[in-house]
């Protein structure tokens, strides 16, 4: 069999586990902001998304390796051979530290993968947008156009998942203040007011990766 | 780009919202049967729960018709024209139903339209099965090898959907009790049951789902056609 069968199909299953998980994560944080529900019923639902977000951030990080593997299949991608070993290194590094930044919130240690990932995307960002500006310009390092706007997207809804994170960092420590003093409209506002400003910034990523998923079903030339 | 790939791209989105939103009912369905929570909590993680669970309820109606479409571009299925349309209006219409029995739950028109819901996926599981096995056999309708396989595989998918349906109905009936009388070890023993009876279901549609997308993604280079 054809190794390229088993990588379209797992570019696919990380969509669904990054996609497909999100519209949960969404509709219990419009659970947990809603004040007709008691505090232990909105730690539950926190739960309930805490379990489901995990996945999303997974599967973003292995997004790219995998995409790689399919472009560096199809000719379309310098980074073959040991070259993309080193992007698969790289990648398990990160979400070692991604995974650890989630699994340890709250500790000082926590805090130092956060901002370690943080500066990780921050490199990636930049390094896609200008890869894909060069590719689109003169053709190389990614050879056709619809993939150097893919890495492009990429890079954008990377850009909404940090909006997303600064956007939501108000969010846990408001749960917290819910939690203890119970339900003001002062802890209620602080819930309210980071999921309805996050709202732009899920939408503008779903709609990011619908665009990728399209270009990729298609490959149009451009 | 033309409607094909519009139409690929709707095919591949109903599996993500069916797989993908499957998570959160999977772990929700956890915590409503944890007796340390309150009947509130538990109502309410139902509730968010079964509100998710439509999404990959209307992906699996949907994910037919847009297949469908795509096999008859193709030319590989008998599902072609007026036919067509009739499918995609047959699913409509079976959409609006199933949003209808969500929306309605709990009243005796909500309990005929299940009734009825379960009379149509058996009729839709034979539909699905007779003709794919005939053509397997050489004799029609559908052409390619592929396209019946995974027409089989799907039917697998929504006879596991059919199993869920069975094993989960003494779950609503302790759930009711849990509600009206509160925890006893009888109910919760009745929800953990059928909650852990329901679960091979579960991982048997992810299982199909997922074979039926492999086979999708890939005729090409596994069938050469």
């Amino acid at each position: 069999m054809d190794p390229q069968t088993i990588w379209i199909m797992i570019h696919v299953v990380l969509l669904v586990y990054w996609l497909g998980a999100d519209i949960s994560v969404f509709y219990c944080s419009l659970q947990i902001i809603k004040p007709s529900n008691s505090p232990e019923t909105r730690a539950a639902i926190a739960k309930v998304l805490g379990f489901v977000n995990a996945f999303p951030g997974i599967a973003s990080i292995l997004m790219l390796p995998v995409g790689l593997m399919l472009a560096s299949g199809k000719g379309l991608s310098p980074i073959t051979g040991g070259w993309l070993a080193l992007v698969w290194g790289l990648a398990a590094i990160w979400l070692l530290i991604s995974v650890s930044a989630a699994s340890q919130r709250g500790t000082p240690l926590g805090k130092t993968y956060a901002t370690i990932d943080l500066w990780i995307r921050y490199v990636l960002i930049a390094v896609l947008t200008i890869a894909a500006l060069l590719s689109l310009a003169n053709g190389a390092p990614f050879t056709s156009n619809w993939l150097a706007l893919k890495v492009l997207l990429f890079a954008f809804v990377l850009v909404c998942g940090l909006g997303i994170r600064f956007t939501f960092a108000k969010f846990g420590p408001a749960f917290g203040r819910f939690m203890a003093e119970g339900s003001t409209p002062e802890t209620e506002a602080g819930l309210r007011v980071p999921v309805m400003r996050v709202k732009p910034w899920v939408l503008a990523l779903w709609s990011g990766l619908v665009v990728m998923a399209l270009l990729g079903i298609a490959q149009p030339l451009l | 780009m033309d409607w094909q790939d519009i139409f690929k791209l709707l095919h591949v989105l109903t599996f993500v919202y069916w797989v993908g939103a499957d998570l959160g009912v999977f772990y929700a369905a956890r915590l409503v049967v944890n007796p340390k929570y309150s009947p509130e909590t538990r109502a309410t993680l139902l509730k968010t729960l079964a509100w998710i669970d439509m999404i990959p309820r209307y992906m699996l109606l949907l994910t037919f018709p847009v297949g469908a479409t795509l096999a008859a571009n193709l030319g590989i299925s008998p599902i072609d024209g007026v036919w067509l349309y009739l499918v995609w209006i047959a699913a409509a219409a079976w959409i609006v139903m199933a949003w209808q029995i969500h929306h309605r739950e709990g009243t005796d028109a909500a309990k005929r339209l299940t009734k009825f819901d379960l009379v149509l996926r058996l009729a839709f599981l034979a539909a699905l099965v007779i003709p794919a096995i005939t053509s397997l056999a050489g004799a029609g309708p559908y052409e390619t090898q592929w396209l019946p396989i995974k027409i089989l595989l799907f039917a697998g998918a929504v006879a596991c959907g059919v199993g869920i349906r069975v094993t989960f109905t003494p779950f609503g009936a302790a759930f009711g009790k849990l509600m009206t009388e509160g925890s006893s070890p009888a109910v919760e023993s009745q929800m953990s049951r059928s909650l852990a009876h329901a679960v091979p279901f579960v991982i048997g549609i992810w299982v199909f789902a997922a074979i039926t997308a492999f086979l999708g993604m890939n005729h090409e280079l596994l069938f050469g056609g």
